[in-house]
């Protein structure tokens, strides 16, 4: 799966999620650090993220997603294997 | 829902990183039992947020949690089993586990009117939420790679503690934290107690908005806790010719 088709998916989450139409987040956005993602939008992202994607990340995985750019790359990782 | 996965790898620093280790990096080891939001505050001010299900919870006893544990959260968010409720003074609705008596946050703004749009979808998602955390919780459990933190705003009979021990134990090799306030010793302290059990305290624990989280004294208990932990591992995992030496 490309960059291109990733960041785009995982905007439309976040978009969804976050209740923004407009939302741009640079890769480094931590959960917490943008308005409205906390910790539970943080799991209505996760969930969305492995259904969207049809990935299933791992406990230690889910722990170490901090920001846009860490999910970027795990789903990166996880559908390259696919 | 599936169980979430975990590798084989080991799940803690080297000890001799874990003096310098950034704070949030630090809790990447740890998961909370609650009771109530200081474990989550203190996930918070590092910037770490990860999903987990008594981040945000409170319940009157660790009987109550012990309970839970030995049932495998038996039906809690099953229909019927729960209720969303409006709180005077809360800026979110309230999700109450009807079975273990527990209280959860939801984070769904209190303003929005039940039987609206808005309420149907964001209650649903946040009962999936809930049930997605609790299989992550069960999974951590069994995997034993986190160090199950609790506290608790009154003392708590120590056989409490060992049921709540136990019950973990059960599930798997992971460890218990509990942590106390004891005003007695000024300095954050945590020490071994037994097999995958450390008491740890500190003066004062967070009981209000009305008084700072001691960051401090948690980074002292958290980094001391790990410390214990891995020195374990080592001791347990260093070949028999080196341990008679």
């Amino acid at each position: 799966m490309s960059n291109n088709v990733i960041v785009e998916g995982l905007t439309q989450i976040l978009r969804d999620v976050l209740e923004d139409p407009d939302l741009v987040i640079p890769g480094d956005t931590t959960a917490g650090a943008e308005p409205g993602w906390d910790s539970m939008q943080h799991i209505q992202i996760l969930i969305a993220v492995e259904k969207k994607f049809q990935v299933k990340f791992s406990l230690r995985e889910m722990d170490r997603l901090r920001c846009v750019g860490d999910l970027a790359a795990a789903i990166e990782r996880h559908t390259a294997k696919i | 829902m599936d169980t979430p996965s975990h590798s084989l790898e080991s799940p803690y620093p080297q000890i001799s990183e874990i003096p310098d280790l950034p704070l949030s990096r630090v809790l990447e080891s740890f998961e909370s039992l609650g009771n109530n939001c200081e474990f989550g505050m203190m996930q918070r001010v590092a910037q770490y947020n990860p999903p987990g299900l008594f981040r945000n919870v409170s319940f009157h006893s660790i009987d109550a949690l012990s309970c839970a544990i030995e049932t495998d959260f038996d039906a809690m968010f099953d229909e019927g089993r729960h209720e969303f409720v409006r709180v005077l003074g809360w800026g979110d609705w309230r999700l109450d586990c009807k079975i273990h008596g527990m209280t959860f946050h939801t984070g769904i703004p209190s303003a929005i009117e039940p039987d609206s749009q808005a309420w149907k979808r964001k209650s649903a998602e946040s009962l999936a939420g809930h049930r997605f955390m609790k299989a992550k919780l069960l999974a951590e459990l069994n995997s034993g790679e986190k160090i199950f933190v609790l506290r608790f705003p009154v003392p708590v009979p120590e056989d409490e503690i060992r049921r709540l021990h136990a019950a973990i134990r059960r599930r798997g090799p992971g460890w218990l934290l509990y942590v106390v306030e004891d005003p007695s010793r000024p300095l954050a302290w945590a020490e071994r107690r037994d097999d995958r059990l450390i008491f740890g305290g500190m003066a004062q624990l967070w009981h209000g908005l009305h008084q700072n989280l001691d960051v401090d004294s948690w980074s002292v208990i958290l980094r001391a806790a790990l410390t214990l932990v891995v020195m374990d591992q080592a001791t347990a995992t260093r070949p028999i010719s080196n341990q008679t030496a």
